[in-house]
């Protein structure tokens, strides 16, 4: 065999329209896609049709909650980190921040302090805190949902748009007094734009965190370890993380639940339990392995022979 | 969040003929005094672009690679043929055939050589990113440092991953085998160019897999650059788009 020769990894330069005809073709065994829902939805509907299998990793709006005894500057520091990071243009992205009305306040301050001291400019330039977002269109449709949710009664504390009207650009925003009804609760926010909720405790904390069709990541921020796993149990979603927003682990399998898809993206025989990454010495995680039906998914055929 | 400076890589965008924009530096607020100069400055990429499309009787579409930063293209790529996708595919059914016997060390060298080369052009590779979809440079070189671990993660646990199970069955004891299914096809999109097309064909070629890849249209660039390390890591011939390709409108660049 020259092994030289071998190929198995192959470019193809197709539009989405076309890979479809892929999709159909009997000879490919599996689909696994990652984008927006809309599009998932078609190409596991015509993965279904083959009767071929499929992963999805579809959207999320990854509930951000802070407990009355987090510990503050780190909670905001992770805050930024999970709202910025790729200018919230990320499916595990912070996107709902459900703050205990004990700290709201605080958090609140120091949140939109952070956000406000980040510059526009060039991506490539270094001290860029605002790149652009990937395209006019997405910039158009991410001011579309704030401007409703405005209409409907959500107050920009930061931010709000564009900075002008056809721009890539949109300035971080805080929107507070987000409810059920409006785009900022109820669908996904890719960009910089944090949804702000405040409840009375913790149970409340938990339902609206569960109050999505989504079902990726999470994180919970509280000084007590042990209340944080109680309370991450009981979020419905596929990775969640106690201080520190749902993260990517090369050993640790990706994915969601409910609407954000199925399927794992990464396949490992991760210890369940909780890990100290020694680059973020408070940063403790907890994926849900109890929610997987599949981790190794693609990778293998499992059968049995006697 | 820990990242590795690596020496600057410029061969790939002379490659391309990409003229980095030269800007002056900027740093504007958010505050009163900095709106009008604000919106005077991030006005300009106002030409909505199209990533995908037909052009007015063109016979094939174009994928393109737009700037959002300043709006101007990047990249165009005609979209492969039904006769160029058909022969991948069964390309793709031919390779699977040796691929799935290879041995799994082989396959962990062929990935370790390819984190090595991902760091290596991890420079590259995060200017590309920021070209095509505007990720500030930390981010991209940050993503680049996930990606590689990646690699070497199933290089290093791929084979113990895959490794049959021992089932005790009343009928007789039996074997739980894990084997590949076959050709993959993955459908990934822009908004982490490397790792999303990392995090899924990795583990599936070291399974024994083999991968077609959709990457998005925006990020062509990106899609090539890849291409190029599962290329020069030793997984084989890769795109059907090389460039010295005989297609007359391959390879129009801004």
């Amino acid at each position: 065999m020259r092994v030289s020769a071998l190929g198995a990894y192959t470019n193809l330069a197709i539009t989405a329209r076309t890979s479809d005809n892929v999709i159909d073709d009997d000879r490919v065994q599996g689909v696994s896609f990652t984008g927006s829902d809309a599009s998932g939805e078609r190409v596991a509907e015509r993965a279904g049709r083959n009767v071929k299998k499929t992963i999805l990793e579809l959207g999320g709006s990854d509930p951000f909650v802070v407990l009355e005894d987090a510990e503050m500057e780190l909670t905001i520091e992770r805050a930024v980190f999970g709202k910025m990071t790729n200018m919230g243009q990320s499916c595990v992205a912070a996107k709902r921040f459900i703050l205990h009305r004990a700290i709201a306040d605080e958090f609140i301050d120091g949140f939109r302090q952070h956000l406000a001291e980040l510059k526009m400019g060039d991506p490539l330039d270094e001290t860029t805190g605002v790149a652009p977002l990937s395209s006019v269109d997405a910039a158009e449709k991410l001011e579309d949902q704030v401007k409703r949710s405005v209409a409907q009664g959500a107050q920009p504390i930061l931010g709000g748009g564009r900075p002008s009207p056809h721009s890539t650009f949109f300035e971080p925003t805080i929107l507070t007094k987000v409810k059920k009804g409006m785009p900022a609760y109820d669908e996904e926010l890719f960009g910089p734009v944090a949804a702000v909720m405040v409840v009375p405790d913790e149970e409340t904390a938990i339902s609206i965190a569960n109050d999505t069709k989504y079902g990726l990541g999470g994180s919970v921020y509280t000084r007590d370890i042990d209340r944080g796993r109680r309370v991450a149990a009981q979020i419905e979603a596929g990775m969640v993380f106690i201080n520190h927003p749902a993260w990517i682990y090369e050993d640790m399998p990706f994915g969601g639940i409910k609407k954000s898809g199925y399927g794992r993206g990464m396949w490992s025989d991760w210890n369940p339990g909780v890990r100290e990454p020694e680059a973020r010495p408070r940063a403790l995680i907890s994926p849900k392995l109890r929610l997987q039906n599949s981790v190794l998914d693609f990778a293998s055929v499992p059968y049995a022979r006697t | 969040m820990m990242f590795f400076f690596f020496s600057t890589s410029t061969n790939a965008l002379k490659r391309h003929n990409i003229r980095t924009r030269v800007t002056a530096k900027i740093s504007l607020g958010f505050g009163d005094e900095g709106a009008p100069e604000l919106s005077r400055y991030f006005a300009m990429p106002t030409a909505r672009t199209s990533h995908a499309g037909r052009d007015k009787g063109a016979e094939r579409a174009v994928l393109r690679s737009v700037n959002p930063y300043n709006g101007q293209t990047l990249h165009t790529v005609p979209e492969m043929t039904e006769e160029e996708i058909d022969s991948a595919i069964s390309k793709a059914c031919e390779r699977f055939k040796t691929w799935r016997h290879v041995a799994f060390s082989l396959r962990a060298t062929f990935l370790r050589r390819a984190a090595k080369l991902c760091r290596e052009r991890g420079e590259e590779l995060a200017r590309l990113m920021s070209l095509e979809m505007g990720k500030r440079i930390a981010e991209g070189r940050e993503e680049v440092e996930l990606c590689a671990p990646i690699f070497e993660y199933y290089a290093d646990r791929g084979e113990h991953l895959l490794a049959p199970e021992i089932l005790l069955s009343p009928l007789g004891d039996g074997t739980l085998v894990k084997e590949p299914l076959g050709v993959l096809f993955g459908v990934e999109p822009w908004n982490y160019p490397c790792y999303q097309i990392v995090r899924f064909a990795v583990p599936q070629l070291m399974a024994g897999n083999v991968v077609l890849m959709k990457h998005s249209s925006s990020v062509q660039l990106c899609a090539e650059a890849l291409d190029k390390i599962f290329r020069d890591a030793g997984f084989g011939f890769g795109s059907v788009h090389e460039p010295g390709d005989h297609r007359p409108h391959f390879g129009q660049r801004y």
